[in-house]
C-alpha cells in the first residue's frame, strides 16, 4: 500500500474562475459558477478571480464585477486559432502558477473537462471532474462530491495539492443578484503564447440535436394556430434549418397532430432553451410555465391581444400560414448548402 | 500503425452493488470498492476501452501494418480484459500489477502507464475518454503530459493525414466541434460514439483464453515504490454514499423586490414579461425582421 508523502499545499490563495466564450454572450451558466465561486471565496475569506477571453462582449468584465468578482483578468489575443482546450490550458497554467491559485472552478461540458485534466496534468494536481456540489472544509479543502457508477452512488473527493481543479455542473446552482454597487479591477492580461502540439484545421458551429426537449437549445412551437399535423411538418423544416426542435401546446397534442412527448407546459415539459419561437400559440398559463426561462422569445398569433406577445422578445401578428413559409424561404436563401455540417 | 490501447476492467454497473455498513474511518486514496459490499461481483470491459480497441484494429486494418498492444493496469483477475482484447483483433497484451498499486488513483495509474509505454515503439495511444465507474476522464491526459505528446481528447472521427499526422473531430460544447490536427506520435481519447465495436472471434477467444499474460510487477518497469510515493496519488476520497436527486431550478423571485411583488410572482410562477417589439405587417415583412432579430442575436446557425 502507498502512502504518499503528506503534501498539503494549502498555501495557495484565490479561488480562480475561467470562462470564454466562442459566442459573444454572457450565459447564465458562467454567472451560476461565479455565485458559486463567490461562495466559496467568502467561505475561505479569500479573493474571487474570473479569468476571461477577449470577446465582443466589452460589458462582459463590468456585470462579473457587479456579480461578486473582485479581480478580472481580461486575456487579450486570445488564441482563436489553436486548438481551444491546449491554448486555454498553456495561457492558464502560467497564470494559474504566477498567483498560485488555490482553486480553479470550471463548469463542465467537454472542452472544460479536458481543459481541467490537461491543467492537472500539467500542474502534477488533480481535476475533479463533473462535480455536483461543492463544500469548502477547513484549512481551504475542497470537498467535491460526484456521482458513480453510472449515478447510483456519490463519491466525496478531495484534491491533496492545489490548485484545486474542479468541473462543476451547473444546472442546479443558483444565480446572485448583480449590485451595481460593487467595484473590482479589470486586469489587462496580454496572451501567453505558446506553441501547440496539435493545430487547428477547423471549428465548426454545430446545432446538437438532443434527444430531450428539456435539453435544446432552440424550439420552434406550435400550437392550436398551426391548423394541422402539415403544419408541424413545416415547423419541422424550420427546425431543421435553426438546428432546432419542434415543441407544441397541449391544444396541439389533444388534437391528434403530434405525439405527447411534444409538448410543453404545466402537464408537459419544462425547457431552458435559447430561443423559443411560439407559432400559433395563446399563451395561456398552462403553457407558458413550461417555457418561461427561454432566453429569447418570439411569437406569431394572428391575435394582436394574445397573452403570448407579453412574454415576447419579438411579436409578430400575423397567419402562421403565411409567416411560417417566409421564414423559411429567407432561411433557405441565407444557408444554400443547408443542414449540418459533414465530415470528409 | 503501432498503436497501444489502455483498457480497464471496470466493475459491471448492473450488478449488485450495496454500501458496506460499517462505513470507513478515514479517507481513502484509490478506488471505492472498499464501500461497497459486493456479493456476487461481475467484471466487465470499459465500454469506452471497447470503442478504443475497435479504433485500433480498423487502423491497422487499414494501414495493413502495425501492431496493436493492449495494456492494462489491474488484479489478477483483469486478464479477462486482456483475452477480450486479442479476441478483439489485439495482436499483444500487456499486464502491470504491483500490490504497491491497489491503492491507486487515476494519476499514478495514467503515470506508471506512461512510463511502461515509454518503452515501447508506438505512434498512437489510444485511450477511453472515461471509465463508467468512476468516471474520471483525467488517464489519457495525464499519459500525454508525463511522455510530452500531442493529445486530443473525446475523439469522434479519426482520419489518417500524411507526413504522419492524424486528423480527429471533437466535440467541445453543445455549440463547437473542432478538428484538430497533429502528427504522431500522439495520445487519444476516444468517445462512445467514435464507433461500433465488433463482437470478438470466438475462435481468437479460445486462442487468447489458452494464452497466460504474464503479469509485470513495477520492479520489471523500473519502477520502485519510493518513486510513486513521491508521485503519489492526488485524490482522496473522503466518502461514498447513495446520490441524491439533482435538485431542479426553480423561481425564486428576487429579495430585493416587496413582499406583495414576491407574491404576485410566486402565484404567477415568475413568468416576467418582456417588453418586447410587436410587428404588424405583412408576412414578407414580418420574415424579414425576424432573420434580422436572429441575426442581431447570433442565434443562427454558423454564426
Amino acid at each position: 500500500m502507498i502512502t504518499p508523502v503528506a503534501r498539503h499545499a494549502k498555501t495557495g490563495e484565490g479561488v480562480w474562475v475561467f470562462v470564454e466564450h466562442l459566442s459573444a454572450r454572457l450565459s447564465e451558466d458562467t454567472l451560476a459558477l461565479v455565485t458559486e465561486g463567490r461562495r466559496l471565496a467568502r467561505c475561505a475569506g479569500t479573493t474571487l478571480r474570473v479569468v476571461v477571453t477577449d470577446t465582443a462582449n466589452t460589458e462582459e468584465p463590468q456585470i462579473l464585477l457587479q456579480h461578486g468578482v473582485q479581480q478580472v483578468y481580461r486575456v487579450h489575443g486570445m488564441a482563436l486559432e489553436q486548438p481551444a482546450a491546449e491554448a486555454y490550458a498553456n495561457t492558464l497554467v502560467d497564470l494559474l502558477v504566477e498567483h498560485r491559485a488555490a482553486i480553479l472552478l470550471l463548469s463542465s461540458n467537454p472542452l472544460y473537462d479536458d481543459l481541467a485534466a490537461r491543467v492537472a496534468a500539467r500542474l502534477q494536481t488533480g481535476a475533479m471532474i463533473n462535480c455536483t456540489s461543492l463544500n469548502l472544509g477547513a484549512d481551504g479543502v475542497l470537498f467535491a462530491t460526484r456521482l458513480i457508477y453510472g449515478g447510483r452512488f456519490q463519491a466525496t473527493l478531495t484534491c491533496s495539492v492545489c490548485p484545486q481543479i474542479v468541473t462543476l455542473s451547473t444546472d442546479t446552482l443558483p444565480i446572485s443578484e448583480p449590485d451595481p454597487a460593487r467595484h473590482g479591477e479589470i486586469i489587462q492580461v496580454a496572451e501567453y503564447r505558446h506553441p501547440t502540439l496539435t493545430e487547428l484545421v477547423q471549428r465548426v458551429r454545430q446545432r446538437r440535436r438532443t434527444a430531450d426537449l428539456e435539453e435544446a437549445e432552440i424550439i420552434v412551437a406550435g400550437g392550436r394556430g398551426m391548423g394541422g399535423q402539415e403544419g408541424f411538418q413545416l415547423l419541422q423544416e424550420l427546425a431543421d434549418l435553426l438546428g432546432g426542435m419542434v415543441a407544441a401546446t397541449r391544444a396541439a397534442v389533444d388534437a391528434g397532430w403530434v405525439p405527447l412527448s411534444w409538448q410543453v407546459g404545466a402537464t408537459g415539459k419544462t425547457v431552458h432553451p435559447k430561443l423559443y419561437i411560439a407559432w400559433g400559440i395563446s399563451g395561456a398559463y398552462p403553457h407558458t410555465v413550461g417555457m418561461r426561462d427561454s432566453e429569447t422569445v418570439i411569437a406569431i398569433n394572428k391575435d394582436s391581444n394574445a397573452p403570448i406577445f407579453s412574454l415576447a422578445d419579438l411579436g409578430i401578428v400575423g397567419d402562421v400560414r403565411e409567416v411560417l413559409p417566409a421564414i423559411i424561404r429567407h432561411l433557405r436563401q441565407e444557408k444554400p448548402s443547408g443542414g449540418e455540417y459533414r465530415l470528409y | 500503425m503501432e498503436s497501444i490501447v489502455c483498457i480497464k476492467q471496470v466493475l459491471d454497473p448492473d450488478c449488485q452493488l450495496e454500501l458496506s455498513k460499517g462505513g470507513q474511518e478515514r479517507a481513502q486514496f484509490g478506488t471505492c470498492c472498499r464501500w461497497f459490499e459486493i456479493t456476487q461481483p461481475r467484471y466487465t470491459l470499459n465500454p469506452y476501452d471497447r470503442v478504443a480497441l475497435e479504433a485500433a484494429v480498423g487502423l491497422r486494418e487499414q494501414t495493413g501494418r502495425g501492431q496493436v498492444t493492449a495494456v492494462t493496469i489491474g488484479p489478477p483477475r483483469a486478464q479477462a480484459v486482456l483475452h477480450y482484447a486479442l479476441a478483439a483483433g489485439a495482436d499483444q497484451a500487456l499486464h502491470i500489477w504491483d500490490n504497491a498499486l491497489e491503492d491507486a488513483d487515476a494519476y499514478l495509474t495514467a503515470m506508471v502507464l506512461a512510463h511502461a509505454i515509454r518503452r515501447l515503439d508506438c505512434d498512437l495511444i489510444i485511450c477511453g475518454q472515461r471509465s463508467i465507474d468512476t468516471g474520471i476522464m483525467c488517464v489519457a491526459a495525464k499519459i500525454a503530459e508525463t511522455l510530452a505528446l500531442p493529445y486530443i481528447c473525446g475523439v469522434d472521427a479519426l482520419e489518417l493525414a500524411d507526413r504522419g499526422s492524424i486528423i480527429a473531430h471533437h466535440c467541445l460544447d453543445g455549440a463547437w466541434d473542432e478538428i484538430v490536427r497533429c502528427r504522431l506520435p500522439a495520445v487519444i481519447s476516444v468517445g462512445i460514439r467514435m464507433n461500433q465495436p465488433r463482437y470478438p472471434n470466438l475462435r481468437r477467444y479460445r486462442q487468447a483464453l489458452k494464452t497466460d499474460i504474464p503479469i509485470l510487477s513495477l520492479d520489471s518497469l523500473g519502477l520502485t515504490t519510493e518513486a510513486l510515493k513521491v508521485a503519489g496519488p492526488v485524490i482522496q476520497i473522503w466518502d461514498v454514499s447513495a446520490s441524491r436527486r439533482l435538485p431542479r431550478r426553480i423561481f425564486v423571485p428576487g429579495s430585493h423586490l416587496p413582499v406583495d411583488k414576491r407574491t404576485q410572482l410566486i402565484l404567477s410562477g415568475g413568468i416576467r414579461s418582456r417588453r418586447g417589439q410587436l410587428i404588424c405587417a405583412p408576412a414578407e415583412h414580418a420574415a424579414g425582421e425576424v432573420m434580422r432579430f436572429l441575426r442581431e442575436r447570433g442565434l443562427l446557425q454558423g454564426d
